[in-house]
Parts: structure tokens; C-alpha cells; sequence
């Protein structure tokens, strides 16, 4: 046999094997998975012009850098400074982005798109005075609820309880403030030490209102806050020109000229939902409110001129879990991230990490107590119930070998949480149907991603 | 560099349009297969279209039956890239046992898909990228971390490996 018809059969060989070896997902009913919107965005673009998605997806980095630069460097150059000196309070966005109503959906498109559409106007209404100040948070603007009783000897040293002064914050030091969902509340020092941060920059609301807490972030970088109430705020910043969002109810006739920070922005209500969307030299925002109560035009414009560029922090990960789990979900974003697990009972659980400007983050479970995570104060939240998959919701995935799973959400009563912020200035949470200790093992086994 | 036009006109793009319609929700079941995560699923089959439409030349000359396997190995490569960047590099096998014949009747090719289904992925992976994907050596280097050398030295001997097996069950015939 020569070389060249042996080479042949071995590729024929390999390719059966292939085929055999994932024939039960090929096999499979032909289920249509639940695509992300990023993903089903990239896939119009791909399925309307291949050759050109795969010329701008084949592009090095350096050259999409130094195409984006040079973008910056003539715009600025030709527009910018007449603009500014024209209209001092109004600054014109280098990129802008494109907005185009459909009649059913309004469509915010990167200026990579292909359609040609109308531009955002560069005149804005007269800016409105701020607020004589910004509310700040401070470790004493809500009074300070005494923990409960400690489960073990351990953390009866860290209590007020037990008779010890918890000691004032040293000069350099923050206190965070936690909240759980029942409105009790905890003040634990962190240690405010210089973070090995990465370079990549982070944009995040760094003002929210009273109650709102810092849930999940997201695939497509968004975040997702949440309240007391249950109600829903989520962020998204797009440095991309390739990026667009649709929004399906808003219409031209719902949409009302406002401004953030000098620049003229976008308003909607709409469904009971408000929804603001803005942009800057870099990037284009959005927030929407919604789900049991939205936040209102004063609150998102005040959110959103809080955005601020964030320091990184490192990646992290979880190298415990008890048996059977296994992480079916993972976003990390410059300023934090989130994991989401299922156990052996295929129950989820959700390990969340965020840099502490980034805000508080979100707790589940009854009243508050201080435990130890390794060398860190921790604060523990108990479920008032055991896990029972009456109560709760499921969903059902499509799982490895293209068999559907039933996997189980708990609800609320059922889900405890423990928080604890490192000394490098990073709050960690994980969340899920569990008692303490497990909680707690998990935590210790928390490292940096090498 | 001159950037080819991939698909170079409309009944190419027509049959790409057919061949995305037939596999994606394959391909995304096979990613997560491998990477257990929807989120890496959905990188890995954008990254398998890239891979299509760079290739689409030789991909529309396969036959429809053989395409699916092809298809197959594209999104391993894809879903293996991933998950690289989220484990350590193990080392490298530079043996493995071979299975015994499932059967005293089997043909050549159906013993060496039993050989190869046994084999090391990490073996696995750089003799698709050569034979399946025909990727240069130094193609395969830069996606595997290896030096060129190293490659060639790695594909010679996976593939005199399974010359000498089926010569020993009597399959190879000079």
C-alpha cells in the first residue's frame, strides 16, 4: 500500500471516529438551544455577509487596535474641537452609534453597520442642574443591627456579642455595608490594600439607590442589580463597533432627548420598563429597569453618571465543590465574575466575585452572622428552609449527550449566602441551597485563576 | 497579505447557508460535550464557522456523508483551543496500549477507528490537524504550543504506530 492511499484511509478513519464517538449528540432530536443574544447577533451578520464577518473576525488584535486608534485620531482632528468650541457643554462622541426604529423595536447599532441609519442628534436639550450634591454612602448613614449568635467558638470571637469592641476602621481602611434580603444588615471592615489589577479598563455604575445590590454579571458583559423588591436593573457598556442592541416595544413616539453628563441620551418608558441609553468617546451604555418596579428618570440618569472605569481584578476560581458538581455557566468581566454550578442533585449554585467599587452584592437567606473565611471576616446568611423541589422553579437544558436535564432552581426561603471580602479589596459570594459548612469549605477553597 | 474571498459567490453562499442550517445545533451539542458550558458551546461554534468559511473551497467538495465527520473534528479543534485556556498543559503521551480487536472480522478502516478512538486525545488532536484539517506542521505548532520539530517528530511516529499495528494484525500490506 503506498503512502498516499494509506494517508486516505487514515483520514477516512478519523473522521469515523469522530462520528462515533459523539454519535448520541449528532443523533440527537433536533432541539434549538437557548442562543444568547450576543451569539444570535453575531450569527445574523455572519449569515448576511460571510465573507465579511470572517475578514473582520480573522483580523489580528493589533490591527482592530490600531484601525480603532486611527479612527480616533482623524475624528477628534476634524470634528471634535470644532464641536467643542461651538458648543462647549455638549460633547460630540467620537463613535456614534446609530439608532433606527423598526416600527415595532428600536435598534442601536455600532458605526461598523452596514445599514445606513439616522445618527444621534449632537444637540442636546439645556442640561439640567445636578443635584446640589451626590448622595454618598457612608459607613454611618444606617444604623448598624447586631448579629445573632454565633454557631461555634470560632466566630464567637469575631461578635459583638460575646463581649469584644469590633475595632474602628483604621485610617486606610472601608467599611462595607451588607445588606440580606430582609433588610438586616452587617458592617465588616475590609482592608482597602493596593490590588494587583489588571490593565483592561471596567465600566460600572459605581452609585446605585438604597437597596440595590450587584446580582450577576452576565455572558455579554452585562451586569445584573437587583432590590429588596425584586426588581431588575441590568448595565451593558460596548466598546465594539460591531455591537448592536434591539429592543422590542420601544418606539420613536415613547422616546424622550435627555442628557448624561453634558451628552445628549436616550429615554424610554415603556411596559411599566425605563431604559436610558448613552455613549462616550469609548463606549456606548445602556441601562434598563424593570420587573416589579423600574427605577425612574432621575435615578437612571444618576446611575448612569456614575459609570466610572473600574480597576481589574484577577480571575477567580472555585476548587471545591461538593460531589457531583459541575459549572455549567461563567462570566468574568474586567471587575468581577460569576460561576454558576449545578450539584450532584443538579441544583444550582452561583459563585460571584466583584471589586468592592463595583457594589454590594447581592444576598439571600435571614439574618446575618459573622463566620470566618480563612484569614477574612465572612458574613453567613441562613435559608429559613431546607431545599425541596416542590417550592422553587426548573428549567430544563439540553446536557452532554444531547439528553435533556431537569435542573432546580430554589427559591428564595431556601438559599443561603456567604460574603466575604479579601484582603486585596475583592468581595466574594456563593449562593445556593446549602448549610454553613459547606459554604464555608467551598469559600476556603477560592483561589486566582494561574 | 490578500485576504481570498472565502465564498465566491451566491450559490456558495447558498450552500453554506444549507450546511449551517444542517449542523449548528450539532456542533453546539458536541461543544458542550466537551466544555459543559454554553457560554464556551457558543465560542466554539462561532469559531467552527470561521474555520467553514476559510476552508469552504474544499468543504463543499466533500461528500455530504463525509461532511458531518468533518464538521465533527472542526469543532473538537475549536472546543480543545478553549478548553486549554482553562486547564493546565498535561504532559504529553508519547505511548499509548492499543486496544485488542473488538472483532477477528474487522475490516482495515474499522480497525483503525477502534485504534484511534483509543488513542490519547492529545495525539488524537495533532494527526486530525494534519490528516482531517491538513494543517501545515507549522500550523499546527502555533496551535498547539509545539515547536515545528517537535510536530513532525510526534506525526511521523503516531502514524508509524498505527502502520505497525495493523502490519502486526495482518491488516497493512506492503
Amino acid at each position: 500500500m503506498n503512502e498516499a492511499l494509506f494517508d486516505a484511509k487514515l483520514k477516512q478513519a478519523f473522521l469515523q471516529a469522530a462520528e462515533a464517538e459523539f454519535a448520541a449528540p449528532l443523533a440527537a432530536p433536533a432541539a434549538e438551544p437557548a442562543w444568547s443574544l450576543p451569539y444570535r447577533r453575531r450569527r445574523e451578520k455572519m449569515l448576511e455577509d460571510p465573507n465579511r464577518w470572517y475578514h473582520k473576525q480573522a483580523r489580528p488584535v493589533w490591527k482592530k487596535m490600531l484601525q480603532q486608534a486611527a479612527c480616533l485620531l482623524l475624528a477628534a482632528s476634524v470634528t471634535f474641537g470644532a464641536l467643542l468650541a461651538a458648543s462647549p457643554t455638549v460633547r460630540a462622541a467620537v463613535r456614534s452609534w446609530l439608532r433606527e426604529f423598526t416600527g415595532t423595536a428600536v435598534v442601536y447599532r455600532g458605526e461598523d453597520a452596514p445599514k445606513p441609519v439616522a445618527t444621534l442628534p449632537e444637540e442636546a436639550p439645556a442640561p439640567k442642574p445636578h443635584p446640589a450634591e451626590e448622595k454618598t454612602e457612608t459607613p454611618d448613614a444606617r444604623p448598624t443591627e447586631q448579629p445573632d449568635a454565633p454557631q461555634s467558638s470560632a466566630e464567637a470571637a469575631q461578635t459583638a456579642e460575646a463581649g469584644q469592641t469590633i475595632a474602628e476602621p483604621a485610617a486606610d481602611e472601608t467599611t462595607v455595608r451588607v445588606f440580606s434580603g430582609e433588610n438586616d444588615s452587617l458592617d465588616i471592615p475590609v482592608t482597602n490594600s493596593a490590588a494587583q489589577v489588571a490593565a483592561a479598563p471596567a465600566w460600572l455604575p459605581t452609585w446605585l439607590p438604597d437597596g440595590w445590590k450587584l446580582k450577576q454579571f452576565s455572558h455579554n458583559a452585562r451586569c445584573v442589580y437587583t432590590d429588596q423588591y425584586g426588581g431588575t436593573l441590568e448595565f451593558t457598556c460596548s466598546q465594539s463597533a460591531q455591537d448592536s442592541l434591539i429592543i422590542a416595544g420601544l418606539t420613536e413616539d415613547k422616546l424622550q432627548r435627555v442628557t448624561v453628563n453634558g451628552v445628549g441620551a436616550d429615554y424610554y418608558e415603556s411596559d411599566g420598563c425605563t431604559y436610558l441609553f448613552w455613549e462616550d468617546m469609548d463606549s456606548f451604555f445602556s441601562l434598563q429597569s424593570g420587573s416589579y418596579g423600574s427605577l425612574d428618570q432621575a435615578n437612571l440618569i444618576k446611575i448612569a453618571q456614575s459609570v466610572k472605569e473600574l480597576d481589574a481584578v484577577p480571575a477567580y476560581t472555585l476548587n471545591w465543590t461538593p460531589t457531583g458538581s459541575r459549572m455549567v455557566n461563567r462570566c468574568e468581566v474586567p471587575a468581577g465574575g460569576m460561576k454558576e454550578f449545578v450539584d450532584g442533585d443538579n441544583w444550582y449554585f452561583w459563585f460571584t466575585y466583584a471589586a468592592d467599587s463595583a457594589g454590594e452584592l447581592y444576598a439571600q437567606g435571614s439574618t446575618p452572622t459573622r463566620v470566618t473565611v480563612g484569614d477574612c471576616e465572612g458574613v453567613y446568611w441562613a435559608a429559613p428552609k431546607k431545599r425541596d423541589a416542590t417550592y422553587g422553579g426548573a428549567v430544563t437544558v439540553i446536557c452532554d449527550d444531547g439528553s435533556e436535564e431537569t435542573r432546580h432552581l430554589a427559591s428564595g426561603g431556601q438559599v443561603s449566602t456567604l460574603i466575604w471580602t479579601n484582603k486585596a479589596g475583592v468581595t466574594f459570594s456563593i449562593r445556593g441551597a446549602f448549610d454553613k459548612e459547606t459554604l464555608i469549605s467551598m469559600a476556603g477553597s477560592v483561589a486566582a485563576a494561574t | 497579505m490578500l485576504l481570498l474571498t472565502m465564498l465566491e459567490n451566491e450559490e456558495d453562499k447558498r450552500k453554506f447557508l444549507i450546511v449551517h442550517r444542517a449542523y449548528e445545533n450539532k456542533l453546539y451539542r458536541i461543544a458542550m460535550c466537551i466544555l459543559h458550558s454554553h457560554a464556551l458551546a457558543e465560542d466554539a461554534v462561532q469559531q467552527s464557522w470561521l474555520q467553514v468559511i476559510q476552508h469552504f473551497e474544499k468543504i463543499q467538495q466533500l461528500p455530504w456523508d463525509t461532511l458531518e465527520g468533518y464538521l465533527v473534528v472542526i469543532v473538537k479543534n475549536a472546543s480543545r483551543t478553549l478548553l486549554k485556556k482553562e486547564k493546565h498543559a498535561d504532559p504529553f503521551p508519547e505511548n499509548w496500549d492499543v486496544p485488542a480487536p473488538q472483532s477477528a472480522e474487522t475490516d482495515e478502516t474499522k480497525r483503525l477507528v477502534e485504534i484511534i478512538r483509543a488513542m490519547p486525545e492529545k495525539y488524537r488532536e495533532i494527526l486530525e490537524l494534519r490528516f482531517v484539517l491538513e494543517y501545515s506542521q507549522q500550523e499546527i505548532a502555533q496551535r498547539t504550543g509545539m515547536n515545528p520539530s517537535t510536530v513532525s517528530t510526534r506525526i511521523s511516529r503516531g502514524r508509524q504506530l498505527l502502520i505497525q499495528t495493523l502490519r502486526a494484525e495482518g491488516y497493512y500490506n506492503e
